[in-house]
């Protein structure tokens, strides 16, 4: 098993103390452990609502694919990076 | 009608006691400190209406206690104080109550909001929460009242 399929195939769980709103297109998170609290775009939303769901970062992907026109690819090169933010910023764990 | 100013009073000691603990972990705490307090305030699980009402409890004259502090306080207390202040007072007087923390955009700026809620009641010292989306969390029974 390669790197990158060991990655697309990571599940993620929301941080302890981290909870998610959806206002209007926007996906809000709040770290109740450091009191920050960031906004999510609509692209950053499509990921989060698969990742926080304890889907695979592949459907993620697939989601982002279906959603914008951008090839498997760019979509999983993106997600990784989405998700790698997401775990420094301390708002996922792997489990 | 001196009993019930003699009670006001009493009320209004509790709510400046419970403002000067909420300012001190502002001031001192520092902002994790803060949000953890946050974080259990918002865990509470809040009275039911039915058993407010059975124990004869008016968090309503606890609401305006904590009003009457804001106003004598020398600093101005932002919502989330103010709503730490008000859950602390309303445990004193044995009313589980919650905070809720509600967010807005508001065009490039994302607004934040906290208030108390208890016995089905939404006690917000500076209204508008309606206009706010709440976080929810899963209240924990065992937290039970602080402060």
């Amino acid at each position: 098993m390669t790197q990158t399929t060991r990655r697309s195939a990571a599940r993620y769980r929301i941080a302890r103390g981290v909870v998610a709103r959806e206002v209007s297109t926007e996906t809000v998170l709040l770290n109740l452990e450091s009191g920050l609290y960031f906004s999510l775009n609509e692209a950053g939303s499509v990921i989060w609502s698969r990742i926080s769901e304890g889907r695979p970062a592949e459907d993620a992907a697939a989601a982002l694919c279906e959603a914008y026109e951008v090839t498997r690819g760019v979509a999983a090169h993106d997600v990784a990076a989405f998700l790698d933010e997401l775990l420094r910023l301390g708002l996922l764990e792997t489990p | 009608m001196m009993g019930r100013r003699v009670a006001a009073t009493a009320d209004t000691a509790l709510a400046l006691v419970a403002l000067a603990r909420t300012g001190l972990l502002f001031r001192l705490g520092g902002q994790q400190a803060v949000a953890r307090a946050t974080h259990r305030a918002m865990a509470v699980r809040p009275a039911a209406a039915a058993e407010l009402a059975a124990r004869g409890a008016d968090p309503w004259r606890t609401f305006r206690a904590v009003q009457r502090a804001r106003r004598l306080w020398p600093e101005r207390v932002m919502c989330l104080q103010g709503a730490l202040a008000l859950q602390q007072a309303l445990a004193a007087r044995g009313v589980a109550a919650a905070v809720r923390v509600g967010v807005r955009r508001e065009g490039d700026a994302l607004l934040a909001h906290a208030w108390v809620e208890t016995g089905g009641l939404v006690m917000d010292g500076s209204a508008g929460h309606q206009a706010f989306t709440p976080f929810e969390i899963a209240a924990r029974a065992e937290q039970g009242v602080t402060g």
